[in-house]
C-alpha cells in the first residue's frame, strides 16, 4: 500500500472516530433552550440536528485541509498529476457542488417543514388547557377546540408590560402564564423598536410600533424564567431584563389574575380600552 | 402616596408631568403636573417611600414621554443620563 | 527629467497652494464648517428642547467635508476644464503623481494608485487600533454583570463607535490597500481608469472618522452600527455625526467600485483575457460590482433619516404613516452585499497567496471564479435573515432561508479550490501561509454558524444574542483580518521593500490565533446560552464565559498592538530592507517589476503575460541573483 493511500486511510478512520464520538456527545448534551415551550423544543431539536450534521462536516474539512498538506509530493508513489489535473478537475468539482447542494436543500426542507409544524400545531391548538374569560367564554381550550390565551406585551423605552385582553384587560409587569396552555403573544410598542425574548421558551419577536406581531408558543413546564430586550432601544436596553416571569399551574394562575385585578383596580379607569396597537399622545401630558 | 399632603392612590395620567419609575423595584410614581392657572414658581409635592433591598444597582427613569418638541417627547434630554434617568446605587 | 528646469521658473498661485494640500484641506474643513453651519441654522432652527439645530450640524458635516475637498484640490481640474483653461502642465502632472517622492506626497491629492494603496494601508491600520480599543473598553465593562466603569451611555456609545469603525475599516481592508496597488499592475495598466477619483475615495475616509469621532463630545449615538429608525430619530446630536460619516464612506465604497470595474474591463493589457487575470483581480473585479450597486441603498436611507431628523419627515415613524420596516428592509438590502464586499477580496487574496507557498498550480480557477460570482449574485436575495422575528410575513422566511443556505454552495467552492491547490503540495508555512491556514480555519466556523442563522427555528433562539455576534467576527475578524495581516507579511517587500521579521511574526500569528478562538467560542457559548447583544448588563450566571471572553480578548488586543509593534520596529525604526524583493519567490506579475516600481509602471504594456501560477513548470523565470527578477519586455530600469 502506498505511503499516500495509507494516510488517507489513517485520516479516514480518524474522521470517522471524532464523527462517531461527535454524534453520540451531540445526540445526548443538554442544548438549550430546552423544553420549556413547544417552540423551545422544536428549537433546540433543530439546533441540535444542525450540530449534528454540521460536525462530521466540519471535522471532515478540518482533515481534509491537514491530509492534503501532509501527503507531500515527495512521497515517491505519487507521481506528478499531468498538468491539466493540477489545474482542475470539472467531475470532482460538480460532484462536490452537488453534494453540497443536496445538503444544503435538505437544511432547508426539513428548517420549512419544522416552522410549519409549529404553526400547523398552533392552529390546531395543541395543549388542553381551558381557560374561562370573564365573559364566561371558553379561551383555552382542549386539542379540537382551538384555544388560546392571547397576552399582549407592550414594549417601551424600557420596560415591559403585559396585557390579559381576554381577562379583564388588566395589565401587570410581570409575566405569569398557566401551563400547557396556548398563549399568543401580541407583541408590539409605544415608541421605537424593541424585542421580546423569553429565552427559555423560544419565544422571540421584535416590538415594531404601531404594528402586532404574533407569536405562537405552548407551555410545557412549570418554572421562573427570564425575558430580556433583543433589540437595541436606547439608553437602557440592558435593564429591560426581567428574571421574574413565571409558567404556574392552573390554581395558581387564577389566584394571580385575581389578585392583580386588585391591585390595578385604582387605575382600570384611566387604561386605554384594549388595542392590537397604541398611539402614544405625548401632547396629551402634563398639561 | 401623598400630593400636596393629600392621599391618593393613582391619578389621570393625562395630568401627570412626569414620573418616577424604578423598573427593577416596581417602583412607579407618577408626578402631578404644575396647573397651567398656578402662579409663577408653583410646585407640586408628591411623597412616597419604597423598600430597597441590600445592595445593587438600580435603574432609573421617567416613564412619561416629556422631552418637547421630539419624536413621541422621547428625544434629547429623556435619553441623556443625568436628564430624567439615571443610577441608584444601594450597599458600599 | 524635465521637472527640475521647470521648478526653477516662478510658480502660479495653485501651484504654490497645492503643495501644502492637507493644510489647505484643513482650513477648507473649517470653512466649510462655518458656512454648512450657518445654512442649517437659518434653514431649520434648533427646536425649543433640543441642544442645537441638527440642520446645522448636518449640513455643518457635510460643508466641512465639501470645504476639505476643496481645499485638497479635488476640484480644481473639474472647475479649470468648465472655465476653459488648458488642460494640467507637465508640472502638475509630476506634482500630482508625486513623481518627487518623499513622504510629503502622501499628505496631498496624489492620483498614483500605489501611493493611494500605500495611504489606505496606514489608514485601515489606524481605523482597525482605533476600533480595537473601543472593543478593549466593552470587553472590560463586561468583566461585571453590572455597570461598573462604565455609565450606561458612555457604554452604547463606545459600542456604537468600535462597531461603525471596524465597519469602515472592513469595507476596505483589502480592496483600499492592495486592491487599489496591485490591480493595475496585475493587469499590466499603468494606472487606474479614473486616477483622481480612486484619490477621492481615500480622501473620504479621513474626514468620515473625524466625523464620526465628533459624535463622541455631541452626546454620542445609541443605535449601534445598524442605526435602526425610529431611535435613531429620536437621539441626541451626536446620531447626525453617524449618518454624516456613513454616507461618505458609502460613497467611497461607491465610488470605488465603479473605478475598479472600468480599470478591469479597459484598462487590461493588450491580449489579456478576462480568463488570464489573477484570481485577486476577479475577486476585486465581483465585489466592486457590490460595492457599486449597495451603497446607494444606504445613501438613501441615511438621508431619509436625515430628513426625519431634520425636517419632521416621518418615514420610519409609524404614527406619521411610515414604518420602521422601511429602514430596516432598505438598510439590510445595503447590509448584506456589504459584508460580502468584506469578505470577497479576502477570499481572493488568500487564494492569490496560496500556491506561492504550496508550490503548485491554483486549482480550479475558473471554479473559483465562478464561486465568487455566485457569492455576488445571491447575496442580493437574502437580506431578510436579518429580519426572520422582525414580524415580517412568515410565509417569506423559508424562501430566505433557502437562499441563505444556498450561499453556502458557492463559498464551499473556495475551500474546494484551496484545499485542491493543497493536495499532495510541498507546502511552506511561512507566516502568510500560517494566516492563510488560520484563514481556512476561522471561516469554517464563521460559514457553519452563519448557517445556524439562516435556519429559521433555530434563528429563533439564536437572532440578536452573542452567537450572532461571534459568527460575524469569526468571518469578519478571523478570514477577513487574518487574510489582511498575512497579505501585508506578503505584499510589505513589494511595497515598500521591507520584510517583517519571520520568528516574530509565527509568534504573532499563533498569540493572535489562539486569543481570538478563545474570545469568540466564549461568545458562541453565551449566544446559545442566551445573552442578547449591545447589553451592558446581563445574567450573573454568564459572568464565567464573559470573564473568559474578556480576558482572551484583552489577549488578542495584545497580539494586534504586537503586529503594530513588528511592523512599525521593521519599516520604520530599525528598517529591515529585502535584499531581493520577490522574498517569497512567488510567479506573480507584480513582482517582476523593479524596486521601486516606475511611478507609471510601464513604458509600453506588457504583452507576455497569463495566469501566474505555473509552478509546476520547470522553465518558469527564477529569481536573477543580485536582486530583482528578470525584466518583462517593455519594463525599463
Amino acid at each position: 500500500m502506498s505511503a499516500t493511500r495509507r494516510l488517507v486511510y489513517t485520516l479516514g478512520a480518524i474522521w470517522l472516530v471524532l464523527a462517531v464520538i461527535g454524534s453520540f456527545v451531540i445526540a445526548i448534551l443538554p442544548f438549550p433552550p430546552g423544553a420549556a415551550s413547544n417552540v423551545a423544543g422544536s428549537v433546540t431539536d433543530t439546533i441540535r440536528l444542525l450540530t449534528w450534521a454540521a460536525w462530521p462536516v466540519f471535522s471532515l474539512t478540518i482533515i481534509g485541509v491537514i491530509g492534503a498538506v501532509l501527503v507531500r509530493r515527495s512521497d515517491p508513489d505519487a507521481a506528478a498529476a499531468p498538468a491539466r489535473e493540477l489545474r482542475g478537475n470539472p467531475r470532482l468539482a460538480s460532484t462536490w457542488i452537488g453534494v453540497v447542494g443536496a445538503v444544503v436543500l435538505a437544511l432547508a426542507i426539513v428548517g420549512t417543514i419544522t416552522l410549519g409544524n409549529d404553526d400547523a400545531a398552533q392552529a390546531l391548538g395543541l395543549g388542553g388547557r381551558t381557560i374561562s374569560g370573564d365573559n364566561g367564554n371558553v379561551i383555552g381550550g382542549a386539542l379540537d377546540e382551538g384555544g388560546y390565551l392571547p397576552v399582549q406585551v407592550i414594549a417601551q423605552q424600557w420596560q415591559f408590560t403585559y396585557r390579559y385582553p381576554t381577562l379583564g384587560g388588566f395589565e401587570s409587569a410581570h409575566l405569569v402564564l398557566p401551563n400547557n396552555t396556548n398563549v399568543q403573544f401580541h407583541i408590539t410598542s409605544l415608541d421605537v423598536t424593541h424585542s421580546f425574548w423569553l429565552i427559555a421558551l423560544g419565544v422571540k419577536g421584535d416590538a415594531v410600533p404601531l404594528h402586532d406581531n404574533v407569536f405562537l408558543a405552548t407551555t410545557q413546564q412549570l418554572g421562573t424564567y427570564r425575558s430580556v430586550c433583543g433589540e437595541l432601544c436606547g439608553l437602557w436596553h440592558g435593564a429591560m431584563d426581567d428574571n421574574s416571569m413565571q409558567v404556574v399551574s392552573a390554581g395558581d394562575f387564577d389566584t394571580w389574575v385575581a389578585q392583580e385585578k386588585v391591585l390595578d383596580a385604582p387605575i382600570m379607569k384611566y387604561l386605554p380600552p384594549y388595542s392590537t396597537t397604541y398611539v402614544p399622545d405625548p401632547a396629551a401630558y402634563g398639561s | 402616596m401623598t400630593v400636596n399632603g393629600k392621599t391618593m392612590s393613582s391619578i389621570d395620567p393625562t395630568t401627570a408631568a412626569h414620573s418616577f419609575a424604578v423598573p427593577g423595584l416596581g417602583v412607579n410614581v407618577p408626578l402631578l403636573g404644575v396647573d397651567d392657572n398656578a402662579p409663577a414658581g408653583a410646585t407640586n409635592t408628591v411623597v412616597f417611600s419604597f423598600k430597597v433591598p441590600a445592595s445593587g444597582i438600580f435603574h432609573w427613569q421617567c416613564f412619561v414621554p416629556c422631552a418637547a418638541g421630539t419624536l413621541y417627547g422621547l428625544g434629547g434630554p429623556m435619553q441623556t443620563l443625568g436628564f430624567m434617568d439615571g443610577q441608584i446605587e444601594v450597599g458600599s | 527629467m524635465t521637472t527640475m528646469a521647470v521648478a526653477r521658473q516662478p510658480r502660479p498661485l495653485s501651484q504654490v497652494l497645492a503643495q501644502w494640500g492637507i493644510v489647505l484641506g484643513i482650513v477648507g474643513a473649517f470653512i466649510g464648517f462655518v458656512v454648512g453651519a450657518q445654512i442649517g441654522e437659518h434653514l431649520v432652527p434648533a427646536d425649543a428642547n433640543s441642544t442645537g439645530s441638527n440642520a446645522a450640524l448636518i449640513i455643518g458635516y457635510v460643508g466641512s467635508a465639501i470645504g476639505f475637498l476643496a481645499g485638497m484640490g479635488f476640484f480644481n481640474y473639474p472647475i479649470a476644464r468648465l472655465m476653459g483653461r488648458p488642460r494640467p502642465t507637465e508640472w502638475d502632472e509630476a506634482f500630482l503623481y508625486g513623481e518627487e517622492g518623499g513622504w510629503k506626497r502622501y499628505f496631498r491629492l496624489n492620483v498614483d494608485h500605489k501611493a493611494v494603496g500605500m495611504q489606505y494601508l496606514v489608514t485601515i491600520i489606524a481605523f482597525l487600533m482605533l476600533g480595537g480599543l473601543g472593543a478593549m473598553f466593552i470587553r472590560a465593562e463586561l468583566l461585571q454583570p453590572e455597570p461598573s466603569f462604565a455609565s450606561a451611555e458612555s457604554y452604547l456609545t463606545v459600542v456604537g463607535l468600535h462597531s461603525v469603525i471596524m465597519i469602515f475599516m472592513a469595507s476596505a481592508a483589502i480592496i483600499g490597500p492592495l486592491g487599489n496597488y496591485f490591480v493595475p499592475i496585475m493587469i499590466g495598466s499603468r494606472s487606474m481608469a479614473f486616477p483622481r477619483l480612486e484619490a477621492l475615495t481615500f480622501w473620504l475616509l479621513p474626514p468620515a472618522a473625524l466625523i464620526l469621532l465628533s459624535s463622541i463630545f455631541l452626546g454620542g449615538f445609541p443605535t449601534g452600527w445598524t442605526g435602526y429608525a425610529p431611535l435613531a430619530d429620536e437621539a441626541v446630536r451626536g446620531m447626525d455625526g453617524y449618518l454624516v460619516a456613513f454616507t461618505l464612506v458609502g460613497i467611497s465604497i461607491s465610488l470605488s467600485g465603479l473605478n475598479m470595474i472600468a480599470t478591469v474591463l479597459t484598462r487590461r493589457a493588450p491580449g489579456l483575457r478576462m480568463t488570464q487575470i489573477p484570481i485577486f483581480v476577479w475577486s476585486v473585479f465581483v465585489t466592486s460590482v457590490l460595492g457599486l450597486l449597495a451603497p446607494p441603498v444606504l445613501l438613501a436611507v441615511l438621508v431619509m433619516e436625515m430628513l426625519d431628523r431634520i425636517g419632521h419627515a416621518t418615514f420610519f415613524v409609524p404614527a406619521g404613516g411610515g414604518t420602521p420596516y422601511l429602514w430596516e428592509n432598505l438598510f439590510w438590502v445595503f447590509g448584506h452585499p456589504e459584508v460580502y464586499i468584506f469578505i470577497l477580496p479576502a477570499f481572493g487574496v488568500m487564494l492569490e497567496m496560496l500556491p506561492v507557498f504550496a508550490r503548485k498550480p491554483l486549482w480550479g480557477y475558473r471554479v473559483a471564479v465562478g464561486g465568487m460570482v455566485g457569492v455576488g449574485v445571491l447575496s442580493w436575495f437574502v437580506w431578510q435573515h436579518h429580519l426572520f422575528v422582525s414580524g415580517i410575513a412568515p410565509s417569506l422566511r423559508p424562501f430566505y432561508m433557502f437562499s441563505t443556505e444556498a450561499i453556502s454552495i458557492p463559498t464551499s467552492i473556495v475551500y474546494l479550490v484551496a484545499i485542491g491547490t493543497l493536495w499532495k503540495c510541498r507546502a511552506r508555512f511561512t507566516v502568510p501561509m500560517l494566516f492563510i491556514m488560520g484563514f481556512l480555519f476561522n471561516f469554517l466556523i464563521g460559514g457553519f454558524t452563519g448557517v445556524f442563522l439562516s435556519d429559521v427555528p433555530s434563528d429563533f433562539a439564536l437572532h440578536a444574542s452573542y452567537f450572532v455576534q461571534a459568527h460575524f467576527h469569526y468571518t469578519i475578524m478571523g478570514a477577513e483580518v487574518f487574510g489582511l495581516v498575512g497579505a501585508i507579511t506578503f505584499y510589505l517587500p513589494r511595497m515598500t521593500g521591507h520584510v517583517l521579521n519571520e520568528r516574530l511574526g509565527k509568534i504573532q500569528f499563533w498569540w493572535m490565533f489562539i486569543s481570538f478562538n478563545g474570545t469568540f467560542l466564549s461568545l458562541l457559548a453565551l449566544g446559545i446560552l442566551g445573552m442578547p447583544r449591545r447589553v451592558v448588563t446581563y445574567d450573573p450566571g454568564l459572568q464565567g464565559l464573559n470573564v473568559s471572553a474578556s480576558l482572551f480578548a484583552f489577549a488578542l488586543g495584545g497580539s494586534m498592538l504586537f503586529f503594530l509593534f513588528i511592523l512599525v520596529k521593521d519599516t520604520i525604526v530599525t528598517p529591515v530592507r529585502a535584499r531581493v524583493v520577490n522574498v517569497w519567490d512567488s510567479l506573480g506579475n507584480e513582482w517582476r517589476l523593479p524596486s521601486p516600481i516606475p511611478i507609471h509602471n510601464f513604458t509600453t504594456p506588457p504583452t507576455d503575460w497569463a495566469l501566474p501560477y505555473d509552478y509546476d513548470r520547470d522553465d518558469h523565470r527564477t529569481a536573477v541573483p543580485g536582486g530583482g527578477m528578470a525584466l518583462p519586455e517593455g519594463v525599463t530600469e
